[in-house]
């Protein structure tokens, strides 16, 4: 695999869409390639940041209440 | 009465698949609309529409999905002409554009030893608050910006998103692929703007 196609199958490497036979190929090369490695590393971590700070937020208790309260009038 | 007996564990067996998605579905609420008293209305409406509908929800698949889906359809009918959406996006600019290559290119230029690497340049992303990605989200237009969240934050498959947002698994790849660039293009204006890396493209 080059690292053009590894580059190319980036996001779905990241995503979990790759076939087993794919995925194996990509780690691979990411085994031997240090550029590829950094840059798969740094494109997994932006997708932590944005499930992080994305999901930090709590339903204020009021909202909760006017649900339960509109299923049970 | 049987007919209220019914009515109690169809309540009953609501709350319990969708109460707990409540968080959840507020966060992508507040992304989609940009504003917490949009979400809360928007989170309402979509729990009210779900439980309608409740009797075609086929028991035994994905309830987040399910009513994300109602989410989704609920915010794009209602709420997506009230707020000004970010100008059309120049692909041909962003297509290219990588964050990880520009920050290596200013560790570079600032510094005397060789040390660049992986280590560094994400330590650099991690400098990024949370408010900066969320305001970067913010700019990102919303087909591109429902795509990224409904992978990154939901962990949603390809497939799964595209039938949450009803269009093929190609235009997910490619909302995906470019909603992640324009997000990474916009922290990197942040970044210049404030001042925080020098541009070493001047």
């Amino acid at each position: 695999m080059t690292c053009q196609e590894a580059v190319n199958k980036l996001y779905e490497y990241i995503d979990s869409e790759l076939d087993r036979a794919t995925t194996e190929k990509i780690k691979k090369h990411l085994d031997l390639c240090r550029l590829c490695c950094d840059q798969f590393e740094f494109e997994k971590t932006m997708k932590e940041l944005v499930h992080k700070c994305c999901d930090a937020a709590k339903a204020p208790d009021v909202l909760k209440e006017k649900i339960l309260k509109s299923l049970n009038p | 009465m049987p007919e209220n007996r019914r009515e109690q564990e169809k309540k009953r067996e609501f709350e319990e698949l969708f109460v707990p998605l409540l968080d959840n579905l507020y966060n992508i609420a507040l992304r989609m609309t940009r504003n917490p008293k949009d979400a809360e209305d928007l989170v309402q409406e979509a729990y009210l529409k779900a439980f309608r509908f409740f009797h075609r929800f086929e028991r035994g698949t994905n309830a987040r999905a399910w009513i994300l889906t109602i989410l989704t359809n609920t915010f794009r009918t209602k709420y997506r002409k009230k707020k000004q959406e970010p100008d059309i996006v120049d692909f041909q600019a962003i297509e290219n554009f990588c964050l990880a290559d520009e920050m290596v290119k200013i560790i570079r230029a600032s510094d005397k030893s060789e040390a660049r690497g992986a280590g560094e340049v994400i330590r650099l992303l991690k400098d990024y608050v949370s408010d900066d990605i969320l305001e970067a989200l913010e700019a990102v237009p919303e087909q591109f910006r429902l795509a990224v969240l409904l992978s990154d934050v939901e962990d949603f498959s390809y497939q799964e998103i595209a039938e949450i947002l009803d269009v093929s698994v190609g235009t997910v790849k490619s909302r995906i692929f470019r909603g992640r660039k324009i997000l990474q293009k916009q922290l990197w204006d942040f970044a210049k703007e404030r001042g925080i890396v020098r541009d070493t493209k001047k």
